[in-house]
């Protein structure tokens, strides 16, 4: 089952091409991560999906709904926290979100005690009859995240939700995340931080100058793109046999460094063992993660 | 209670909360400058003047005064928010809630037609302590208010989706409403004038708004109530027409 599904999405500001006719889908009740350098077109995208831009070509359904057809229905269906902190400078924070919890048709009632709930979650309690211009930076995050929580959407749209936050928040979050994720909302993630997008994704959607230029579940984009390093110490200079020489490697004072991927890191391993044999001192395999993948293909393109 | 309706019913809300948070912006400083006509134009001058088109002078200038307050509270009201949202707040969080077209455009324009009625009754409020008077067409009277504030909410929308800059807000009240304003009958009538003034009046929408909310209030007319009311619904109309459209294409909302 697809939460969103997005189909030839193209989206020009003037004569600026955001996005370019991307098509992709997003499964229900995953983590999916939208990752890329500043001006790929994330915010974008997300945008097109909270009907907060208008699209120039293509269509994107919400749980079925239209966001053209049906923009009402689909709506309900999102929540979003955005990449920029604007907020309500007229009232208290209590009063953002419950006017926000209003918006969405929810009764006064029900909409307070949802605040308090949240209030106390972020750790925003103490602070809740200030304006929002009495905030810090990660504090006004944390009051973007809980807004955004407040209708209890299916569909979650954190837009950099980490930047700003310090250490112990961002981990909280994490884990409220993937509290949130394991209850079967859907969450919809873009960060910079690739150590976040690891540590949370099923799916990774990289996207550069508004185009897809890769789209995978994550234990398979690291596992098809990982390069990994053996790197072996040996005892004195010697000539490399021929067998390691068509490798991708690099000799330098006694160590060879051999460019692996996971699938043939065992099979060359064991070749490069067997052939230097007794001059190997020792050997480390160094892991390659989604940060260095991710680079990688930025560059690439 | 149907969940559209509470989101119209928050939207007004907040809109309607905002102004009231901000009083010495909102409300106090019309209400003072409506002290002071009063007080110059009523009293002081008006002591010289006595009568008007058979009424007391004060009497006379009250429903140009009611008329003026209720165009700028209507106007001012959806322009400034949305102006101040668009630019450095909340929209966003309305933008993607399930509001209809309809209702947004409606929550701005009640909640400002409310601000403009609450300045208008602040002017009658004030007006009390100089003089006594009765109503003397509440039907009619109600109409005009309900047209004029309507009008100028829309107004008030439209222009707070268009401005780019703080001073493009004012630019409306300060060279069109105000001119109109005093072009239009609020201190004197059309026969006390010279030819030229009372032609140009004559053209002046806000003369007939003015004109005939007199009638209703005090019974004094200078020129046909009703035609007055026909060009005021039509453009009430024209005017809904166009908020309704922009709000639907999301013009300078969406981006
Ligand atoms: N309202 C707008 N008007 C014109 N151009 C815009 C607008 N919003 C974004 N753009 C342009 O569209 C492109 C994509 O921007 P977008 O905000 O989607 O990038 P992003 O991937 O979210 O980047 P970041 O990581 O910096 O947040 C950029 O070139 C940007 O300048
Ligand atoms: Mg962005």
């Amino acid at each position: 089952m697809n939460s969103v599904i997005i189909k030839n999405l193209t989206k020009k500001y003037k004569n600026l091409l955001a996005v370019d006719n991307i098509s992709f889908n997003i499964k229900k009740g995953e983590i999916f991560g939208l990752l890329g350098p500043n001006g790929a077109g994330k915010t974008t995208i997300i945008n097109c999906i909270t009907q907060l831009s208008t699209i120039t070509n293509g269509t994107i359904k919400v749980n079925s709904y239209d966001t053209k057809e049906n923009y009402l229905e689909a709506r309900k269906e999102l929540g979003l926290s955005p990449q920029e902190l604007k907020f309500d400078h007229y009232f208290p924070i209590q009063d953002i979100l419950i006017y926000q919890g209003g918006y969405f048709g929810i009764p006064i009632k029900e909409s307070k005690a949802r605040t308090y709930k949240l209030l106390k979650l972020f750790d925003l309690f103490e602070k809740r009859k200030k304006t929002p211009s009495q905030l810090s930076g990660g504090m006004l995050r944390r009051l973007s995240l809980a807004k955004s929580m407040m209708h209890n959407s299916n569909i979650l749209i954190l837009d950099e939700p980490t930047a700003a936050l310090d250490v112990e928040s961002r981990h909280l979050l994490w884990e409220y995340i993937k509290d949130l994720n394991k209850k079967g909302i859907t969450i919809i993630l873009t960060t910079h931080y690739i150590e976040e997008a690891e540590n949370l994704c099923d799916t990774i959607c990289i996207i550069q100058k508004g185009k897809i230029i890769k789209l995978e579940k994550k234990e398979k984009l690291i596992e098809d793109l990982s390069r990994n390093i053996i790197r072996v110490l040996l005892k004195d200079k010697t000539t490399l046999p021929e067998i390691i020489k068509k490798y991708n490697y690099e000799y330098k004072d006694n160590i060879l460094q051999v460019h692996v991927n996971k699938i043939n890191q065992t099979k060359i391993l064991n070749t490069i063992l067997k052939e230097l044999d007794k001059k190997v001192i020792n050997f480390t395999i160094e892991q390659d993660n989604l940060e260095r993948i991710f680079r990688r293909l930025i560059n690439e393109h | 209670m149907n969940t559209k309706f509470i989101s119209f019913l928050t939207l007004f809300k907040r809109e309607f909360n905002r102004f009231f948070k901000v009083p010495n912006n909102t409300i106090l400083p019309h209400l003072i400058t409506t002290l002071f006509y009063f007080l110059i134009f009523g009293i002081a001058i008006g002591s010289r003047i006595k009568e008007v088109a058979g009424v007391d002078y004060l009497l006379f200038i009250l429903p140009g005064l009611f008329v003026q307050n209720l165009i700028n509270g209507s106007y001012s009201n959806p322009s400034g928010s949305l102006y101040v949202s668009r630019n450095f707040g909340n929209m966003s969080d309305i933008l993607i809630a399930p509001i209809s077209n309809l209702s947004l455009t409606l929550a701005y324009v009640i909640a400002g037609m409310l601000r403009g009625i609450v300045l208008a009754l602040g002017t009658v409020l004030i007006a009390l302590f100089f003089t006594t008077f009765s109503i003397e067409n509440y039907p009619l009277l109600l109409i005009y208010i309900f047209l004029i504030s309507f009008a100028f909410a829309c107004m008030g929308v439209i222009i707070g989706l268009w401005a780019k800059t703080f001073d493009q807000l004012n630019i409306f009240i300060n060279f069109v409403v105000t001119p109109l304003t005093f072009l239009g009958g609020v201190f004197y009538t059309t026969d006390i004038v010279p030819n030229f003034l009372a032609t140009i009046t004559k053209f002046n929408p806000i003369f007939y708004m003015i004109n005939g909310t007199r009638y209703a209030m005090i019974g004094v007319k200078d020129g046909n109530v009703y035609i007055g009311l026909i060009f005021l619904i039509i453009i009430t109309i024209i005017l809904f027409y166009t908020t309704f459209t922009l709000i639907k294409k999301g013009y300078n909302l969406r981006t």
